[in-house]
């Protein structure tokens, strides 16, 4: 939540949420371990599993898990009950997918996450694929637009991929929110690797967001 | 610009490889999708899960090849299979599957589960971007030039429904020298959501085997 500048010290800011380290954050972190397990498991004869046992034990899991899920209407009632949602593919820290970011705020208008990128999120050989720069660039134009105070959905979203995103390697990803005008928001950002900035990107945002299942709190 | 025909598809995203593999990521993908369907509505059996996932996770890890050594595999077949889009083999990919027509067209088809959620029910932007940009790659490669993207421009019209059969079409419209460009569209019953136009260099990166790069991803 952005904190009154004026009245406050500098910051950094944490904006992102801390993990619980139990229930679904522990489940969701837990579960990113596996898929990037299995993604390092080898071809070669000499593994230890038995793949065909894998498969089996993991679907029984999911069986066991899908037995215990409410309806999905219900479900994603809870998801979007707090202000704070914990389910993107970005920084949802529930959300396996996400690897996931975490963003601080700053005096500036700026916001950030430090991020290194596994197998999982690869395109071309130890380079992160296009799209996940792209995806993690959106999610945090929307983080800094909410940290500006003023937040909406993606118009339009253009992107300059100066150097290959590595693999591996600590990536910076900073945003901030340029201007408004009336509903529309401006909004760019770079993602580093080694001080080296390697996408560009900027976007339009058009201000408001599509109501919640049932009613949960909006985002400013 | 016609639609793609059933006979008139190729497959353009990989099929055939490990099917045990395929399988263990399908059971990956589910999983993903159940830890976030179920919420925290079950603590202690939730807390019997993680542990359940961490016990196959250390099976996997133990005797697993290096970093280094696994890509030099999962980059040895002539169509990688591990990809963050359409990569069968990866539980993080929806997958995405793409045919490509006699036209020059390619058609990218997936449907989105919950993992991939920015509004309530609507597919994150991001999201969108990353199956634009991994369809373009495969319309350059149908066109026999490809390469990275340099630029990617994307004009969201419509929000992108979750839980809906999405189709993305694109194909290469130019190319001058090294410089590739590539159109595309995607589709959520017919209307278009977010038009796209990308800019790709042509080229990629050496395979860690140190076979010549292909235009493989």
């Amino acid at each position: 939540m952005r904190p009154n500048l004026t009245d406050n010290p500098p910051v950094p800011h944490l904006i992102s949420q801390v993990s619980t380290e139990q229930g679904l954050d522990a489940a969701a972190a837990a579960t990113r371990r596996l898929v990037d397990s299995l993604l390092r498991h080898g071809d070669g004869p000499d593994q230890p599993l038995d793949l065909d046992k894998l498969a089996a034990r993991i679907h029984d899991l999911a069986d066991e898990l899908d037995a215990q899920a409410p309806a999905l209407d219900d479900r994603m009632v809870a998801m979007w009950a707090q202000e704070w949602t914990k389910h993107d593919p970005v920084t949802g820290l529930q959300n396996p997918i996400a690897p996931p970011l975490t963003f601080t705020g700053h005096a500036d208008g700026w916001v950030e996450a430090v991020v290194t990128l596994d197998i999982a999120y690869q395109g071309q050989p130890r380079m992160a694929h296009g799209g996940i720069s792209s995806l993690m660039l959106d999610h945090s134009f929307g983080v800094a637009n909410g940290w500006a105070g003023l937040s909406g959905m993606t118009a339009h979203l253009e992107l300059d991929y100066r150097a290959p995103v590595p693999l591996f390697v600590p990536l910076r990803v900073r945003a901030r929110q340029m201007s408004v005008e009336g509903r529309k928001i401006w909004t760019e950002g770079t993602i580093t690797a080694d001080d080296v900035v390697c996408v560009e990107a900027k976007a339009l945002f058009i201000a408001g967001h599509l109501p919640r299942p049932g009613g949960g709190p909006a985002p400013r | 610009m016609g639609r793609v025909t059933e006979t008139m598809l190729t497959p353009l995203t990989p099929s055939s490889g490990q099917a045990v593999r395929d399988e263990a990521a399908a059971a990956a993908r589910r999983l993903v999708d159940a830890v976030l369907q179920t919420g925290n509505a079950q603590l202690g059996d939730l807390a019997e899960a993680t542990g359940a996932m961490d016990a196959i996770t250390e099976a996997l890890t133990s005797g697993a090849p290096g970093t280094e050594e696994r890509l030099r595999e999962m980059w040895a077949c002539d169509k990688p299979r591990v990809d963050a889009a359409t990569g069968v083999e990866n539980p993080l990919a929806p997958p995405l599957v793409v045919h490509g027509d006699a036209d020059g067209w390619v058609e990218g088809r997936v449907t989105l589960p919950i993992a991939y959620q920015g509004q309530p029910s609507i597919a994150h932007g991001g999201v969108s971007a990353l199956m634009v940009d991994h369809t373009f790659g495969v319309a350059n490669n149908w066109a026999g030039n490809s390469g990275s993207t340099a630029r990617l421009v994307l004009n969201y019209r419509k929000p992108v429904p979750l839980f809906t059969p999405l189709t993305i079409r694109a194909k290469q419209v130019g190319s001058e020298g090294r410089k590739i460009w590539t159109e595309g569209t995607l589709y959520a019953d017919g209307v278009a959501c977010v038009e796209a136009e990308a800019l790709f260099v042509q080229g990629h990166f050496p395979r860690p085997d140190g076979r010549p790069a292909s235009g493989a991803v």
